[in-house]
């Protein structure tokens, strides 16, 4: 199997989306995740750029904005949380691999 | 077109303020949102609710779905009363293969907004869905049919998934509305267990049992990988716990590149010895001053 795909993006640490993108990808307003930044919630890195491996947290932390009609602090928490799960994830994994 | 009991969905009386509707539904919601409950039939149970409270919370939604009238049961057919429609809602066609919620979700009451919508374009929804893989399926790529809300996707995977991975396929999302472009759609990967490899990112992990003798005086042995078996050489005086690594023998990443295959050592004693093994072993013990609890005597002495 082929292996460029354009139209497939894995979201990994390393790779970057723009505000924008974000905006899209999530359907937050970029003023939201403007904030989201300036709470430390979100790491923008030179020219605005976020780190892809976020892309998820931040669309299921959307989601819960919407259906349970969350501020932008509360979204602030949910996304600290939901990065913190994912980490603790990975480390299971890890530590159940490795044993 | 199937009555539903909007109220009832909500726990809330009929004569329920705007405050209670939203207190119940923020309740309920924070219980079967589908992102905190992990019980089967969560996502259901939300989009019931969900349903009811954008009816219930619009004012104007809930004077319209109120005179629908009362007396109906839940699931119950029935027809909005004949003037009914004239006041809410432009069209007056049937209402038999209609479902309440989408009617509601499209009905504007008297603000008359949402008219032009004939001829803007409009993108088509993400969608979101897990999916499982072996590894195998992972390392080289794979393609499978999904079906999201009764309709068929083909997605295809490029090699370099991991577990944890999610990713994104463009436009094979749902489908746009008057020439709006497609959503896309969103995979979230989970990897099958594998007999023999744990994972952890792109490395692979696997048991390697050796003997006595294999582990003391070293031994060259044959270990599987993803791409067939390969030999290892095992150093004199491996310990158990040991991890000897095959670099590059992990799974394929996205960007190019492999990670590694981690074969971590154990020491497996024959269960059953014959009377030359248990002589050789006897012989062994006399000959050993190895003492692995040295460390025991030492904590001993500190305490």
């Amino acid at each position: 199997m082929a292996d460029s795909h354009e139209d497939v993006v894995f979201f990994e640490a390393h790779t970057q989306v723009t505000l924008v993108e974000l905006s899209r990808s999530s359907g937050l307003p970029e003023d939201v995740l403007h904030e989201l930044v300036e709470y430390g919630a979100l790491v923008a890195g030179e020219g605005g750029a976020i780190s892809a491996a976020c892309v998820g947290r931040v669309r299921e932390a959307a989601r819960l904005r919407e259906d349970l009609e969350l501020d932008t602090a509360a979204v602030a928490l949910v996304l600290r949380f939901l990065e913190r799960i994912e980490a603790l994830e990975a480390q299971v994994r890890h530590l159940r691999a490795s044993r | 077109m199937k009555y539903k009991d909007y109220y009832a969905a909500l726990g809330v009386k009929r004569d329920a303020s705007a405050d209670e509707i939203k207190k119940a539904y923020r309740k309920l919601a924070q219980k079967h949102h589908p992102d905190v409950s992990k019980e089967a039939g969560a996502e259901e149970k939300f989009k019931e609710i969900a349903e009811a409270y954008a009816t219930l919370k619009d004012p104007e939604k809930r004077a319209a779905y109120d005179q629908l009238g009362t007396g109906f049961q839940q699931g119950q057919e029935f027809r909005p009363p004949p003037d009914w429609a004239q006041q809410f809602r432009e069209e007056t066609s049937s209402f038999d293969d209609l479902d309440l919620g989408d009617l509601f979700a499209e009905l504007r009451g008297r603000r008359g907004d949402g008219r032009a919508r004939g001829n803007i374009k409009f993108p088509g929804p993400d969608y979101e869905a897990t999916v499982h893989l072996s590894l195998e399926e992972a390392n080289r790529g794979t393609q499978f049919e999904l079906e999201i809300d009764g309709r068929k996707v083909t997605a295809r995977i490029p090699k370099g998934a991991t577990d944890g991975m999610r990713l994104r396929l463009r436009g094979q999302g749902g489908p746009g509305v008057n020439g709006g472009a497609n959503g896309d759609l969103y995979l979230n990967v989970q990897l099958h267990p594998h007999a023999l490899f744990r994972v952890s990112g792109h490395d692979l992990y696997l048991d390697l049992p050796l003997t006595p003798w294999e582990a003391a005086l070293g031994a060259t042995v044959e270990v599987p990988t993803l791409d067939g078996a390969v030999n290892l050489k095992v150093p004199p005086n491996t310990t158990a716990g040991r991890k000897l690594r095959l670099a590059k023998k992990g799974l394929a990443k996205p960007s190019g590149g492999e990670g590694d295959l981690y074969a971590i050592v154990q020491i497996v004693n024959p269960t059953v010895l014959n009377e030359r093994e248990r002589e050789l072993f006897k012989e062994l013990g006399e000959q050993s001053k190895f003492d692995p609890r040295a460390h025991f005597a030492k904590e001993r002495s500190h305490g």
